[in-house]
Formats: structure tokens, sequence, C-alpha cells
């Protein structure tokens, strides 16, 4: 049937299916910044437009229903690349990151406007009730509205975007519109969907539906000969290459425990057979039509069942380690079933994989057992988090081609390195053969740090020389992408009746599910983002981490860090109470300052020693005063309501920025004939601003505005190594080594400059607006003279600046995070009234960038602590695969009163004094929330999601 | 898979042609259900109400006629809706699929996390019911949605025309418990009350419980209406004796068996209080 209609001002004939939504009909009309992040779940809102003025998810609605409709979409919104207020001020706010549904949130803010001129934050919300953001929370899109007003209104912004720091300093710690923020919120071609060439094939998955099992056979024949069926990979065909999917330094602290397909399967959800067809329908037809037999085995899903005697093993190949074997290990591989594979060890990681063990770690200062003998109050608690889901709005997609014959991989990746690395194992080829291109992401939070998809489409390119597209649906989100790790943490406390700890010991059991992947690295991070918060002399940690049949983990914002600041920092409330001291007193008292020796890092390396460190650049204590004073701590607050109580907790947090002794990154800045630059970073920039903190190094040193500078990224064969954007590394690693790479350019651009001009070296000096200038002779050049006349033919060639960077030197942020909770005792309801985020990022490069981050990573882990839950049932079958069931926090469950706010500390070792800023800010809600509740009505909280049922069963209203 | 769209200018339009498409034909109104990911719908054609009536809002004889096909937004901006249908309409916490959802394809569904039907039971709204009869002609009946409630199976190749609501004197309030805003709710429970006497009669109270579906609860009915809870927790042993609970992604059957009880009696406990001071919620 034909449709007829109106697409932003421009009459649109449409051939359609009576079933085909108004979406598929606008992307196939080349509206493709309508985009689907929930498969018509008709939730997350990036499938918005507006028809006949009107918001609708374009999904939800038949093209049919379109015929006669005026419709608007994103691309309406700008004109030929002329921004609208709505778009300029949303760049300007920070809100655009990883910008999936910024285009749609730039339309719905659009028609508000439109619809009415000044709207209040609970019109705002309304409005944005439909759009899902993940990565920035909503905080600054109120402000976003607020600038469009005032921009509209008095032609300027009067409204403050974000504190400045460093008045030295001209880009560095301002703020300036981030460098990609134009492609994202207005939805031009970005991501990878955008890539894909016609002609593509599509690759699907066959899924287990079963947790644990043998599979016995797969037969292909019947599917093989259907329609359009390219082919079709399964345990039978794929290489015999064991490895891992983290991308992670290498050699891996994670055991290569999986090939691409496995002769058992470990989760329902987890792979049996890829099919590659020409269309997807006939991929899916083709799926069909596999017949697989299963030897179905018991599973086990908790660190309980997995620990237990007798339980049933979930990894039970043989092990190999490829360095640091034991002694007894042909005797440990006897008898092995040759269908459970192999769990290959780079080095010993104390796993034990023929008792579920993936790896292990222990380690102590001090004397624990004194420090509990010497104790006048010890408590002992145990704390449950549960299994997370990353959910960034674009889900798991690659497109693979093969170009020069070469394999080309256009990814949304973290790890654009590890991925070439590990997908060259995988193939068999040698890295020189892959070229892999990170397109912007559309968020990542940890999950793309995983090679979840790319590694078999990336092997059925190379074997087919076709082109493949490949795209997780949402549920595989779900089931079959790495998750947060469910640990039980034990924490065990002794402190004096003044309040100083003599000893704290953590147990963790983590749940790694099906693989190893992270399984060392997330756990340990449980203790080592924790324990050197406090200043105590004896400390002590056992981790281990348990193979199970749930959904995979993986990295997650956070790592490791939320679980066991949640048991660690709780813990010390729960002290506080136990002893009758004020917990803010407790922990003024136990909390390390600037100087005080980390001894604890010793046993917390990944994999290896950990290097001792000083606490550095240190806002801890300006963090917890700022935040007391915010929240007026030590006033009881009452409540009109009868039924609802008031209360006030507070977490301290740390993260890391990178890993010093591990990370490394590289890159260059090139003076282009104009005097403009080009960089070439090995960073990722995911979104979170990691592009526009080297355009702004480059800025600083070279004295040029911002748009002089432009930047590529994230391109293996284009820009140099660098370990990728994990563990908070982008700023201290990546941003150091573009710092590095631009005062070497500095340096080569005055030598040439001093050759040219015939001046001293140090005579010179290099001024805005790009220029090199003689303090002697006041002679001087401007860089696009002096780059052609380098370049003439006679000149000495191209300036290029290199930087490399790698340290032992720790750049530790540090924050600490209040809440202010209601809790209904009838009914169990809670409300987080306050929520204050103070961190302590050095020197904020991009400060708007770095609240909204804040406030992103805040609002996630509000919802970890209170409504998301990856529920399984008894067969493994996860309950909610999709954002409704799940449970993601929207515009509904922000704080009535939410505030980020930077703690002003200057680094030692960040480039211009920079720390990490996101990761750290998943570690406070679920202890500051935990906390207020206990402080509200006397329950202490112990596992996650912090439910309404479970204040009923702490207050003995249910059973 | 949708194979065939049709459009229909008229109820009786509308019923010829889906009889006419055969099985597997449903009526389409705001298509969230229809067309969503996971929904329990798989049609092979649809007709698309178009009559402008069935977007309607009407106040008449002091009552207010509600099209089938009104959006929940309509419901919230309507100045003619009373508040008690905007605050279930608001339960749906997505803008923009309150721009699509509509009054009629909530009541159609019947579903166990339904945000309209305990609302529109306890209010005691009436539905206008179209059909074809076997002789072939349109009919159109005015039934108690009660009586839709209790024999859905009845009307399923009926069309719901209109919704109509009166005695606005009538006391209605409603509770909601789901994890967010957005996720389904374990229990979405409605009261209503005729109070024009200065007692509560004539009361309807109406619960959407996740896995159990949309029940009523008639012993704790009449006991409000003849005064036999000396205090509204008095009622709550009876919630048991109605229905079975049961655990799932919403809460475990305790949890949801204690809010309803507790929800009704704070219900009840708020109708008293509307009546002291004189007052229709």
């Amino acid at each position: 049937m034909i449709v007829t209609c109106k697409v932003n001002g421009r009459a649109v004939q449409a051939t359609v299916e009576p079933g085909d939504s108004l979406r598929t009909m606008l992307v196939a009309s080349g509206y493709f910044a309508v985009r689907d992040s929930d498969d018509a779940e008709g939730f997350a809102g990036s499938d918005t437009v507006l028809v006949n003025d009107t918001p609708v998810y374009a999904n939800l609605m038949l093209a049919a229903q379109a015929q006669g409709a005026v419709i608007r979409t994103p691309e309406g919104l700008d004109e030929k690349g002329r921004l609208s207020i709505v778009q300029q001020a949303l760049i300007d706010a920070g809100v655009v990151q990883s910008a999936y549904n910024a285009p749609a949130a730039a339309l719905l803010l659009t028609w508000l406007l439109e619809h009415n001129p000044n709207p209040s934050r609970k019109d705002i919300q309304d409005a944005l009730s439909g759009i899902f953001v993940r990565d920035t929370g909503y905080e600054h899109y109120f402000l976003a509205v607020k600038l469009a007003c005032e921009m509209r209104d008095t032609g300027s912004y009067i409204s403050m975007i974000a504190p400045e720091f460093r008045d030295e300093l001209s880009y560095v710690g301002k703020v300036k519109p981030k460098v990609d923020g134009r492609q994202l919120v207005a939805g031009w071609k970005s991501f990878v969907e955008d890539r894909v060439e016609p002609g593509a094939c599509a690759l699907v998955m066959l899924r287990s539906p079963h947790a644990h099992a043998y599979v016995t056979s797969v037969d292909v024949s019947e599917a093989e000969k259907m329609s359009g069926v390219v082919m079709i990979i399964t345990a039978d065909n794929c290489p015999d290459v064991y490895y891992m999917s983290a991308g992670q330094g290498n050699p891996e602290p994670t055991p290569y425990d999986r090939r691409l397909f496995n002769r058992k399967v470990r989760h329902v959800g987890d792979r049996v057979a890829a099919i590659v067809a020409e269309t997807e329908e006939q991929a899916i037809a083709a799926r069909a039509k596999i017949k697989v037999t299963y030897e179905v085995l018991k599973p086990v899903f908790t660190v309980e069942e997995a620990m237990a005697p007798g339980a049933p093993v979930v990894q039970n190949g043989v092990a190999e380690y490829l360095s640091g074997a034991p002694a007894d290990l042909e005797e440990y591989n006897k008898g092995v079933d040759p269908r459970e594979g192999k769990v290959i060890y780079c080095f010993p990681l104390h796993g034990d994989n023929r008792h579920n063990v993936a790896a292990a770690a222990h380690g102590a200062i001090g004397d624990v057992e004194k420090g509990f003998a010497d104790a006048d109050m010890v408590i002992e608690r145990t704390y449950q988090s549960s299994q997370i889901q990353c959910t960034p709005l674009e889900p798991h997609v690659v497109y693979t081609k093969i170009d020069n014959d070469r394999l080309v991989i256009h990814a949304s990746t973290q790890v654009p390195f590890h991925l070439r690395r590990i997908t060259a194992k995988v193939c068999g080829i040698e890295e020189n053969k892959i070229h892999v291109i990170k397109e912007k992401v559309g968020g990542g939070y940890g999950s793309k740090q995983d090679i979840l998809i790319e590694d078999v489409a990336a092997y059925a390119t190379w074997v087919s020389r076709r082109p493949i597209y490949s795209r997780n649906t949402r549920e595989e989100e779900f089931i079959a992408n790495s998750t947060r790790h469910p640990m039980r943490v034990t924490v065990k406390m002794g402190a004096k009746k003044d309040g100083k700890l003599t000893g704290v010991y953590m147990d963790v059991r983590a749940n790694t599910g099906p693989y190893g992947n992270h399984c060392l690295t997330v756990p340990m991070n449980a203790c080592s983002k924790t324990l050197p918060l406090l200043n105590c002399p004896n400390m002590k940690f056992d981790v281990t981490t348990y193979y199970t049949n749930i959904p995979p983990t993986g990295a997650y914002q956070g790592y490791g860090a939320p679980k066991g600041s949640y048991a660690l920092m709780t813990c010390l409330a729960e002290m506080a109470d136990a002893i009758g001291m004020d917990a803010l007193d407790m922990a003024r008292k136990n909390m390390v300052e600037k100087g005080f020796m980390l001894e604890i890092l010793k046993s917390l390396g990944e994999g290896r020693e950990g290097t001792v460190v000083p606490v550095g650049s240190c806002g801890l204590g300006d963090a917890l005063e700022q935040g007391a004073a915010m929240i007026d701590w030590g006033t009881k607050e009452e409540s009109d309501d009868p039924d609802v109580r008031i209360g006030k907790g507070f977490a301290m947090i740390q993260q890391g920025s990178g890993l010093p002794g591990l990370d490394h990154a590289t890159a260059d800045v090139v003076l282009n004939t104009d005097g403009t630059f080009m960089v070439h970073s090995g960073g990722s920039d995911l979104g979170t601003g990691l592009d526009t903190i080297s355009v702004k190094c480059v800025s600083e040193v070279m004295q040029v505005d911002m748009h002089k500078v432009s930047i590529l990224s994230g391109d293996t064969d284009n820009t140099m190594f660098d370990t990728g954007a994990y563990a908070s590394s982008g700023t201290y690693f990546s941003g150091n080594a573009t710092l590095k790479a631009a005062l070497d350019l500095k340096k080569k651009v005055l030598t040439e400059a001093a050759l040219q001009l015939d001046e001293a070296v140090e005579d010179l000096e290099i001024r805005y607006p790009g220029e090199i200038h003689s303090k002697k002779t006041k002679n001087w050049i401007t860089y696009a003279k002096l780059s052609h006349d380098a370049l003439t033919g006679v000149g000495r060639g191209q300036m290029v600046g290199y930087g490399s960077f790698v340290t032992n030197d720790s750049a530790i942020p540090y924050g600490a995070h209040f809440a202010q909770v209601a809790v209904n005792v009838r009914t169990g309801q809670i409300k987080v009234q306050k929520f204050y985020a103070l961190q302590d990022a050095g020197t904020p490069i991009n400060p708007e960038l770095a609240l909204c981050q804040m406030y992103g990573a805040a609002l996630k882990s509000i919802g970890h602590s209170m409504y998301e839950d990856m529920v399984l049932d008894r067969n493994g079958v996860c309950l909610t695969p999709d954002f409704t069931r799940y449970g993601v926090p929207m515009t509904s469950e922000i704080p009535d009163d939410f505030k980020a706010v930077l703690i002003d500390i200057n680094d030692d070792y960040g480039p211009y004094g920079a720390k990490s800023i996101s990761e750290i800010a998943t570690n406070g809600a679920a202890p500051a929330i935990a906390n207020a509740i206990h402080d509200a009505v006397g329950v202490w909280i112990r596992s996650w999601p912090f439910t309404p049922e479970k204040i009923l069963k702490g207050l003995g209203k249910i059973s | 898979m949708i194979r065939e769209f049709l459009t229909a200018n008229s109820p009786e339009e509308a019923l010829r042609k889906r009889i006419a498409s055969g099985e597997g034909s449903v009526f389409l109104a705001g298509g969230t259900e229809i067309n969503r990911l996971g929904s329990v719908l798989c049609p092979s054609a649809v007709v698309a109400l178009q009559d402008p009536q069935f977007k309607r809002i009407e106040l008449a004889n002091a009552a207010v006629t509600i099209g089938s096909c009104v959006t929940f937004q309509q419901l919230v901006d309507s100045p003619l809706v009373p508040a008690y249908l905007k605050d279930a309409a608001l339960y749906c916490g997505s803008r923009t699929r309150r721009n699509m959802a509509t009054i009629g394809g909530n009541i159609a569904m019947q579903r166990d996390d339904s945000y309209l039907m305990a609302t529109l039971v306890a209010a005691k709204a009436r539905l206008v019911m179209a059909d074809i009869s076997l002789e072939g002609q349109y009919l159109e009946e005015n039934i108690p949605i009660r009586e839709y409630h209790a024999f859905g199976e009845h009307f399923v190749e009926s069309l719901l025309v209109h919704i109509i609501l009166n005695k606005p004197t009538r006391f209605v309030a409603s509770q909601r418990f789901a994890k967010t805003v957005q996720s389904p709710a374990a229990v979405t429970v409605s009261f209503g009350a005729d109070i024009s006497s200065g007692e509560p009669h004539d009361v309807r109270i109406c619960a959407a419980v996740k896995g159990s579906g949309v029940v009523r609860f008639p012993e704790i009915e009449d006991g409000v209406s003849t005064g036999a809870f000396e205090t509204p927790e008095n009622l709550i042993p009876l919630v048991d004796s109605v229905l079975t609970f049961s655990d799932d992604i919403t809460g475990s059957a305790a949890y949801k068996r204690y809010i309803l009880g507790t929800a009704i009696a704070d219900l009840y406990r708020k109708c008293l209080d509307s009546m002291k001071k004189g007052g229709a919620a």
C-alpha cells in the first residue's frame, strides 16, 4: 500500500506493507535519526516523532496510520547545519554525550517549548517521561530548557552552566561545546548502524533454551538449504580457539574458557549457532529450521549453590596454564569430558574450575585478628548485590566487511585495539589484516569493553568474504551481554568505643556466571576501591569468584566498587550505630587524608603485586563537610504525613584513574599546512567527552581556538595503541598522551620557528591565536606560514608531536554522596527526596560534561539500589528481558533535589590536574540510601534492590 | 503479522469490516498494545477506528461520554474528565505513550496491571457496546462495566464505542504500587462509593493484581455498604478470601496481599474523611 504524508515539510510517498511500523517507513525514506533502542517496546523513546503535532513512538504506530499526517523527525530541527536553539542548548548544558536519544530529546523539548514557552520543571519532566537517558541522568535537561528560553528571549545565556576552573587556562576547566555535539544532537550519521551498506548480510544467533546442557547434535542441513542463507557456524565448524570476551590488558587476568561456539551451553541464551543470510528475515527463517538436541544438566545459579559440595560443575574442562602451571595439573585433568572444552589461564588466578572457582585472591595488612581482639565492638554483616544490566541505548552492534583484502570492523566498542587483537586470534590472522573503526558509541558503561558479537561477525565475514551486520535485540542485551556480577560481601569490622577502627575484613564471593571474563578484577575492585578509603592498620580480604549458569557478567561502570562500597560503607554506618556514634564522626575518624601511605594496595594488584603509593590529591574531607552542610546533617526532618519517616545517609567513595602500571595510551598531533591541527588519539571516546579533552589539551598548549583542532580517535589503522576506555582511564591516560603529544609538538614548532626566524628557541613563545612570537625581537610567524614553509620541498618536513603515556602514579578521585529519603512505614515505599553527589575530579577539564556524568552515574546507581533487577526463574530464564519489566529509572524516579558538586582539588599527575569523574559516581547511592533508610525507620537493608517489600519485612509487617 | 489494514468511519463499518476480514482481525485504537514488543495480540488484519466520535469527550445530562479511542493524555487534559480518572490515566508514566494509548484499548485488554480498569469499575462506568446481530443488524447496548468485567468473553466480538461516567458526586480514588512509575504494577486498586446519603453505599472495590487479574471484592463492598467494619483495617483479612496471590517480578504473594488490603483500608478511610469534609473525589 502507498502512504502519502508530509515529513519535515516535505511530501513523502512511501510504499509500505500493512504491518510496517511508521519507523520502518521513515528509516526507509532516509530519516535514520528515528532510532530504535527497545525493539518496539514503547519505552526508551529513541523512535519518538511528532505526528500531527503530537509526540508518539514511531515503532508503535503503523505506517498506514500516517496517511495524510504531518510528521516531524529530529532531522527537521536544524537548518542546513545551523542548529536550533534547543539543540545548541542541549550541547551547552552537557547532556549530549553518548547521545543515542539526544535527537529525540531535542525534538520533544522543541515541541514542549512550542506549546509551553516557559515550562516548569514538572512540565519538562512530563515531556521527557517517555525518553530513557542512561548516560547523563535528566538534571541538565532542565538546565538546557532554561538556556534555550534565555537564548530565545535575550539572545544569550544568563544561567551559569557549570563552575569553571583554573583562571590561568583558556580551554581546560571551561564550559566549551563538546566537539562532536553538533553531529550527535542533530542525528547526523554517527553510529555503526549508519555505516551499513546496501547488500550487507544479516547475522542472527540461535541461543540455548537451557541454562546448562551438552549440545549433543546440531542439524543445520535443512536450514542451509533455505533461501538466502550464506553460512551457519556451530561448534562443529568454528575455529578451535579458546579466548575470552574481556577487552583487558594482555596477558589477561581472565581465563580463556570459551570458543566461538561450545559443545556445552552454560546459560539460557548461550550461543548455539550463528546464521548468516542475505536478509534478516531469511536468517530468522533459517534459524527456525535448525534442529538441536541437548543433554540437559542440572544448573547452579547462586554462589551458595556453586560452592556447595557436589555442585554441578559449570566449567569442567581441561585446565591449562600459559605460565605457572601447578605440579599436579595432569592429575587434575584426568577423566575430563571433552565436551567441556578448556579453561586456559595466562597465569595462575587461584582458580579451581573443578569446584566452580574461576579465580581467587587474598591479601592483608597488619594483623586483622589482633585488630578484632583489640576492639570494643566487633560486628559481622553480609550484603548481597543483584545482577544489573548496563542497558546502553544502542545495543551491541557491529558491521564487518572486507576491503582491500582486509577485515574491516565498524564497531561500537570501548576497546578497539583489544577488539583487533581478540578477533585476530579468533580468525587466525594477524593484526595487520584487521582495521577496527570505533564509531560513535551510543552507550557503553563497561558492556562494550567485552567482545560479544564482533568475534562471530568478524569470523563470518573473514570466511565468507561477505559484509555482515549484526545487532543484539534488547532481549539479547539482557541474556547474552555483560552485567554487574551479583556479589555476596561479608564485612567483619572491629572498633574502639571512640569509633577508631581496629580491624576490617572483607569476604567477597562473586558470581561470574558462565564465563570468566573479568572474574578476578571486578571482584577485587570491591576491595581495592573501598578499603583504601580507611585509615585502619589491620585489614584483610578474601575474594573468590564462582562460575554459575546465570547470564554472563562482566564490566559495568564502577566495576566491583559499587558492591564493595555498599557493603563496607553500610557496615561502617552499622558500626557507628552499634557503638552509638554519629556516622559522620566515625567517617571523619577513619578516613584517609593526603599523604597517608596506602599499604593495602600492595596486595590489591590485578594478578600481581600492587604498588604502594601515598594518598595524593584528595577532596574526601571537603566532600564530606560540604555534603553534610548541604543536607543539614544531624537535623531530623519531619514529614506532614504521619506514615512517613525521613532519614539521611551518606557514603565515602573513591575510584581510580585508569590502571597505573598496566594501561598505556598513545597519541600524535599533526600541524597541518594551514596552521590547524589534527589529533590522532588511540583513546575511545564513548560520548563522555574524551575527544573534547584531547582537543582542549592541544588548544591550551598551542594557544589556538578549539575549532582549529580536529580529532580522529579509536581507529586501529589511523591512530596508535591505547588500551581503551575502561577503568576510568580516558582522561588520565588518553588525555595525558595527547597532552604529551601536544607538548612534543610545541617543542618541535618552536625549534622549527627558531630555524625559520633565525632566533634562539628560548626567546620564542607561543601565543594566541596561533603564532610564534619572539620575546627578544618581537618578530613572529603564524603556524600556517611555519608549516607551509616546512613543507615546501626544501623544508624539514611536517611537524608531528608524539605522546606515549604510562605511569605508576595514581590519580585517585574521592567523594561523598549524601541521600535523604522518605519511607512510608505503611506501604514500604521509599522516595529519594535529596541526593547530593560531591566529587573531587581534580581539574574537571569539561566541567559541564563532568557534572552530567555524575548525575547519570548517580541515577544509575539509585536505579541499581532501588529498582533494577534481573530476575531468573528456576530454569535460568530471565523474567525481566525488557526495560519495562527490568525497571530502569526515568524522569519520575529522579530525586526531588538532585545536586552534583565538583570539589576543587588539583592533581599532581593528571593532565592539567585532572582525574577521572564518572565511574566513582556509581559507588555512593547504595550505601547512602541504605543508611538513610535505617535513619528513617531503623531497618538495615542488606540486599539490592531496596524494595518496599523488604522495608515491610524489616518492619515486621509481612513475613 | 498484520497483512491487512482497514479503516472504518463508523462503528457499524468497523464491525462489518472486521467480520469480513475473518478470524485474526482486531480493532486498532492507539496501537500501543497491538504493535508493542511482547504483545499477546498477533492480528492478521486491523480495522482502524477513524470516526471522530471515537475520539470525543462530551458532557450531557450530567454524564461524561468518552469515545473509546480517546487517549490517556486527552483524559488528562480534558476539563470534563473527573480527577479520579485523570489520576488513573497518569499511572501510565510515559507522556508519549499516553499520547497513543486509549481508554478503549485499555479496557479491552483487561490486563492484570491495567491502569484504568479498577478505577472505571469503582466509578460504575457504563459502556456502549456495538454489535452486528446474527440477523445482520447493527445494535448498540449500554451495559455496566461490571458486566463487561464479569462476562468479558461475551464481548470479544463487540466494539466498545463509548464509556459513560455519571454520578459526578461519587467518591472514587485509587492507588498503584509498582517498582518504578513505568514498571508493571503489583497492585492497582480503586475504591468507589456513593456518599450522597452521608454513608458510603453502592460501593465498588476493584483491583488489578499482577498474576491474579482484575478482581472485585463483593464481600468487602457489602461490608462497607452495611457499615460492618468498625475500622477500615478490619476489612483487610477479607482480601484473602477473594483471590489467590502469586509471586512474580512485581513482588511476592505476601507483599501483594498486604499492600492490597492496606490500600483498600486506606482508600476506605479517605472516603470516610471525604464524607466528613462533605465532598466527593
